[in-house]
């Protein structure tokens, strides 16, 4: 059985290692890029199963990049926005833009996180 | 021929004697005629209009036979007896036209049945043809001391009823109608009575009663005289009362008469009688009533013939001529339907221009004498303009100033410099400005009448001026008004929006250090996590210690969520987004989240739901925020084998859940602040909970209730229990 691949865009260092851990302790293939232009390039270069997308990201935001990427029509790459930021006028623009699923970080302890990962890639 | 000669030559004779009477007779016919048709062609359809008419025919037929006959003198008697009995006949028809003159005054309608016309014309007729017989009114003619006096016969008597008699009937008549009358009509009847008393009185007296009763004929030349009497009495009516509805026509017409009259009486003085005594002129009798009657034809003829002149070279004789009732009219139109000042200014000089047929004019308006506010020029060259200095100079002393009346020499150059014929001050009690006025196209200088043309205009012009200004002014202010408006509004908006960005920023400053806040705990939460449950061993009181710091990292969280939450409620950001969701089905997946918590602390929690789905509207995220915090609050007072209960039921429009709890109760003056900020509850219990709230739940849980159109409510009995309750809106299926 072919591993899930995971692109994990997340500019944060310590939150960055930590879901690295949790996902490849859980046997998840996981790649990583600390900004949204190497995100972008990232993405669209590799085929991933699930692109986990932080908003607040260097040079290209994650709503850009979720625009860009699923512009493309690309089907059967799931993304899904993975910040901290709650108001409501992002989350209608996530949406309105075609994620997959909005991920409140504070909102889901490892436990929880994975389920919803398990969830996205099933 | 030597006959013819004879009679010529003896009645020429005889009419210069008889000049007198004659004159007296000719006017006294005149009048009479001219007062009859111009009575009856007023209205031709009035009876009564009529009737007087054909009293004054039998009037003028008595005076013509009564003349006659009495004239020449020395006639012989069968004819004067003749003419005498001619004149009875005349005279006959004057008591019924009396009479049915007096019955149909003043009334237009025919009021007398015509057969009683029939009856008086029959006495008429009698009357007259007895008169004429030899055996009737007059037998024979006597002459007692040369003088006629016709014997009186038989048949008398008809006459006397006739005449008399009808008389007697008319004037009584008169009498009772005067008596009824009110007002003007009274009065006319009073001056007609007086008129109709004294004629007939005096007619009477003259011939009839003189003769019969004095036996002498000299009195007789009166009768005809007498019937000036009514003349003069109806006249006068007329004049002042209006009788018989004929209007200032008649009574300018009598003072027409009268200037005839006098016309004649001037030449007759002068002409005949001085050239007569004086000069030795010989004038003829004939010649002298071929005179009287030019005089009186080119007196009768003179006004006709000035006005029908005047209508037919006025084109080429009264070129200049314009009607100032006229212009001013026109004038009065514009400055009454004109409220703009340009439009007034431009009109009313145009207008006034061409009416009076002049070379150039202008207008100027001032502005409190400080300057010029609006100007009109017409038919200058080389675009003259008047400078405010001149203007105010000329303009100052508020009076017309006419250049070729001018007496000051300054004034006077000052006119001629700049081309001007008249200076009219435009003036009420403000010096509003000045209409300058060039000469007449035909070069002719300007009449009494003109000026006093002028003089009507300037004030009202000056008026109709101040009105403009003021309208001007009205318009003006309201334009500054509303631009102060916007621009207050503006200043207002601008201010608004510095505070929505104010808002704003602190917004986003909250947003941003609530994300900066959950980064670091997030990691935190995280790792806490994984070593707890990834690590094989560990140390117990390690354990412990993690759990604790794993509790408090999500403590904290939840913490930033709740600021976050009051941060938007306060400032009204919150956004809702309401659908219609099965409110059972939503209850249950919170009661399932919660129930390991629930077992471990050995709560009895259940969900009591029964019947088919809720649909409610409202914002499913957010009443599933509300039930946690509700449930949430109730797991962390109740002690161990104590019990939740949460129902859901349908109650009309609204839904309500209640969530009840077998725990400690609060007690009832703690139950106001409970849903305020941070209104925990000062008892002990607080202290021994350790899970997640920062006694912002409640408030939050309140405003997001209200917000989604439902009421929280709370019940509690101390040592009992306490039961929350909310509810929310059914969905109508209509949406937002």
């Amino acid at each position: 059985m072919a591993e899930k691949k995971i692109l994990l865009i997340e500019d944060d260092l310590n939150t960055r290692n930590l879901y690295m851990d949790l996902l490849s302790s859980k046997g998840y293939e996981v790649e990583f890029a600390a900004d949204g232009k190497e995100g972008l390039l990232k993405a669209e270069e590799g085929s991933y199963d699930l692109v986990l997308l932080d908003i607040m990201l260097p040079h290209v935001d994650g709503l850009e990049i979720l625009s860009a990427l699923k512009k493309d029509g690309e089907s059967k790459m799931k993304i899904a926005l993975f910040t901290n930021l709650s108001s409501k006028d992002v989350i209608d623009e996530a949406r309105a833009k075609g994620a997959d699923a909005f991920l409140l970080k504070s909102d889901l302890d490892p436990g929880k996180f994975l389920e919803k990962v398990k969830n996205l890639l099933e | 021929m030597e006959t013819l000669a004879h009679v010529s030559g003896k009645v020429l004779q005889l009419i210069g004697p008889m000049y007198f009477e004659l004159i007296i007779t000719l006017i006294t016919f005149f009048l009479m005629t001219f007062l009859g048709l111009m009575v009856f062609l007023r209205n031709t359809k009035s009876w009564t209009g009529r009737f007087f008419f054909i009293l004054t025919i039998a009037i003028d037929i008595y005076l013509l036979t009564n003349f006659i006959s009495l004239n020449p003198p020395d006639l012989d008697p069968q004819t004067q007896l003749f003419w005498i009995r001619v004149v009875m006949s005349g005279g006959s028809f004057l008591g019924p036209s009396l009479f049915l003159l007096a019955y149909n005054f003043p009334k237009e309608k025919l009021l007398l049945r015509p057969y009683k016309i029939v009856l008086l014309l029959i006495l008429a007729c009698a009357s007259a043809f007895l008169s004429l017989t030899p055996f009737g009114v007059f037998t024979g003619i006597n002459y007692p001391g040369g003088k006629p006096a016709p014997i009186p016969g038989p048949a008398m008597p008809v006459f006397v009823l006739d005449f008399g008699g009808l008389f007697l009937v008319s004037f009584i008549l008169l009498l009772f109608k005067y008596r009824k009358a009110k007002g003007v009509e009274r009065l006319q009847l009073s001056y007609f009575l007086v008129g109709v008393l004294g004629t007939f009185t005096l007619m009477l007296f003259s011939t009839t009663f003189s003769v019969v009763v004095l036996k002498t004929s000299d009195l007789v030349f009166l009768g005809p005289v007498s019937s000036l009497i009514l003349i003069v009495s109806v006249a006068y009516s007329i004049a002042r009362h209006r009788l018989l509805n004929i209007h200032l026509l008649i009574a300018r017409s009598v003072v027409y008469a009268l200037l005839v009259l006098l016309t004649i009486s001037i030449y007759a003085v002068v002409i005949l009688w001085m050239g007569n005594s004086f000069l030795g002129i010989e004038t003829i009798p004939a010649q002298n009533i071929m005179y009287i009657s030019l005089i009186l034809f080119s007196a009768l003829t003179f006004q006709p013939l000035k006005e029908f002149l005047k209508r037919i070279t006025s084109r080429f004789l009264y070129k200049s001529e314009y009607n100032p009732a006229h212009l001013l009219f026109e004038l009065n139109n514009i400055m009454a339907k004109t409220i703009d000042i340009e439009v007034l200014v431009n009109k009313a000089l145009l207008e006034l221009l061409d009416g009076m047929h002049l070379t150039h004019g202008a207008i100027y308006i001032f502005h409190n004498k400080e300057s010029i506010y609006k100007k009109k020029l017409i038919g200058f060259e080389d675009k003259e303009q008047y400078d405010l200095h001149t203007l105010l100079y000329l303009a100052e002393g508020r009076k017309t100033l006419i250049l070729d009346e001018e007496e000051n020499a300054e004034v006077k150059s000052v006119l001629e410099r700049h081309n001007i014929a008249i200076c009219l001050p435009i003036v009420d009690e403000v010096l509003h400005g000045v209409i300058l006025l060039g000469g007449k196209k035909n070069g002719e200088i300007f009449t009494e009448e003109d000026i006093q043309f002028l003089e009507t205009f300037r004030p009202v012009f000056a008026v109709a001026v101040e009105n403009s200004k003021s309208y001007e002014e009205i318009k003006n202010f309201n334009e500054t008004l509303k631009q102060k408006v916007e621009q207050e509004t503006r200043s207002l908006r601008s201010a608004n929006d510095h505070l929505k960005e104010l808002d704003k920023l602190k917004d986003d400053f909250v947003a941003i250090a609530s994300h900066e806040l959950r980064t670091p705990m997030t990691v935190i939460r995280g790792n806490l996590w994984m070593i707890l449950n990834d690590t094989k061993k560990l140390d117990k009181k390690a354990e412990e210690r993690l759990k604790v710091s794993l509790e408090s990292s999500e403590h904290l969280i939840a913490l930033v969520n709740d600021i976050l939450d009051v941060s938007s409620i306060e400032g009204n950001r919150i956004k809702l987004t309401p659908a219609a969701f099965d409110l059972k089905a939503l209850i249950k997946e919170v009661t399932d989240e919660v129930a390991p918590v629930a077992k471990q602390k050995k709560i009895e929690i259940e969900a009591k739901l029964e019947g088919g789905k809720i649909e409610v509207f409202a914002d499913a995220d957010r009443i599933r925020q509300v039930l946690m915090n509700l449930i949430g609050n109730a797991l962390k007072f109740v002690g161990e084998d104590g019990k939740v209960v949460i129902t859901g039921a349908k109650d009309g429009k609204f839904a309500q859940v209640s969530i009840l709890d077998t725990g400690p109760g609060i007690k009832k003056e703690d139950l106001e602040r409970l849903f305020t900020k941070f209104g925990k509850l000062e008892t002990a219990f607080s202290k021994v909970s350790n899970t997640k709230g920062a006694g912002l739940g409640l408030y939050i849980s309140k405003n997001l209730v209200e917000l989604s159109g439902g009421k929280i409510s709370v019940d509690s009995k101390v040592g009992k229990g306490t039961t929350f309750s909310f509810t929310l809106p059914i969905d109508t299926g209509k949406g937002i």
